[in-house]
């Protein structure tokens, strides 16, 4: 049943297969007049368009299912398997890459200017640090937006940092860490990022 | 000339009631599409809107497919989690409904495949004696039954462009883009369809002409 048969040459069955929406007028101008030019001369075709009206009578009595679906339970069920809700994709805003690209073109800059001063000048000795060797920062660190104190304190503390010196405009913080202490850093989810400062393998 | 069998007058009133689709105008569409809109920012209540709207349809075209209504429900739930999911996949290129129900049948061949059941035995068992009574008056029921005998002997693929055409009033080429194939391919099955449904509609004509 599946076989296609080409209809074009029998005009018979090609004119059949297109009653049911010449019935209907859903088909083309040239395809009506086909129809109609062949239902002029052929009175089984004429025949079979007169058993349209019952064939759909037919299919609209019988062929409606005696129990329509429940709309609101199979609703129900959709939204169970909809949890948890769409969230439409935010769509960056078009200032976005040119704001990233700028915020690393900073960190870069300062991050260049501190070492250069750094090499430049002698080491920053506070009054209470007289006579003791210059605190060092060991790694820049940036902190994801909207990371709380509390956050940071914690992550800090946990891993044996201490701030350096921070935030600077663009929210890096200088931090004395340790090698170990640097590749937690990194793995952390609060931590946007960690990068060392001082050459070689971190203290 | 084909004489109707003796259904009621009821009955034929009710074959009166136009197809489902035959109201759906530019209007019905445009609130469709206007629907689509709110589901592609994530919206349920447009979704839950589509789904209403368009339930009663694919329920009545799913069951000339598959008849088991946890298999229906099954296959039209996931027709419009698709919606959900990948209505930016809507393209406009055809009617929003040309693009739900062409989902929705391969989601239902895709489950017919799985079940390896092209037709529900059991129903079609039931179906297959009629039996008139001493009135040979066809019951609506009798008459589904007739009726369901007769589509069960199509294919899924048959069954699919009668009831797209006859009661979602699709023109073929919309059938076509349904059911994927060529615009040939529905008329050679519809063609053989309708040669089926002829012969049931003859068996039915002469019953009607005995009881009088």
């Amino acid at each position: 049943m599946s076989v296609v048969i080409p209809m074009e040459h029998d005009e018979h069955a090609a004119v059949q297969a297109l009653l049911p929406w010449y019935a209907r007028g859903q088909l083309d101008e040239g395809e009506m007049q086909q129809v109609q030019q062949h239902l002029l001369s052929c009175q089984a075709c004429r025949n079979e368009l007169a058993a349209e009206q019952p064939m759909q009578t037919l299919l609209s009595v019988a062929g409606t299912p005696p129990q329509g679906g429940d709309v609101e339970a199979g609703l129900a069920r959709m939204h169970a398997l909809m949890q948890p809700a769409r969230r439409p994709k935010a769509a960056a805003p078009r200032w976005m890459p040119w704001a990233l690209g700028l915020q690393g073109a900073a960190c870069a800059l300062l991050l260049g200017l501190w070492l250069h001063d750094r090499q430049a000048e002698p080491a920053y000795e506070g009054l209470s640090a007289a006579g003791t060797a210059p605190v060092v920062a060991d790694a820049l660190v940036m902190f994801k937006p909207g990371t709380t104190e509390q956050a940071v304190r914690e992550l800090l503390q946990a891993q044996g940092a201490g701030v350096v010196a921070g935030p600077t405009e663009t929210g890096a913080w200088l931090l004395r860490v340790d090698a170990r202490g640097l590749a937690e850093l990194r793995t952390a989810p609060i931590v946007a990022l960690a990068e060392p400062l001082q050459p070689g393998p971190a203290r | 000339m084909l004489k109707w069998p003796s259904i009621s007058r009821q009955k034929r009133d009710d074959a009166k009631v136009a197809p489902a689709s035959s109201g759906r105008g530019p209007a019905a569409e445009a609130l469709e599409l206007a629907l689509l809109e709110g589901i592609k920012r994530g919206q349920r209540a447009e979704f839950d809107a589509l789904y209403r709207l368009y339930h009663p349809r694919l329920w009545r075209f799913l069951s000339h497919l598959m008849r088991h209504g946890e298999a229906i429900e099954e296959a039209l739930n996931d027709t419009m989690m698709v919606v959900w999911q990948r209505a930016e996949g809507f393209d406009g290129r055809s009617k929003l409904s040309t693009w739900i129900f062409g989902i929705a049948y391969r989601k239902a061949l895709k489950a017919l495949s799985r079940q390896d059941l092209p037709v529900d035995a059991d129903e079609v068992e039931e179906a297959s004696d009629p039996g008139p009574g001493p009135e040979q008056q066809l019951g609506l029921a009798q008459l589904r039954g007739r009726l369901r005998q007769a589509m069960a002997e199509l294919s899924p693929e048959h069954r699919a462009v009668v009831e797209l055409c006859y009661f979602h009033d699709m023109a073929y080429a919309e059938i076509a883009d349904v059911v994927g194939c060529p615009a040939e391919t529905v008329k050679t099955r519809m063609f053989y369809a309708r040669r089926r449904l002829r012969l049931l509609l003859d068996d039915l004509a002469g019953q009607g002409q005995g009881e009088e």
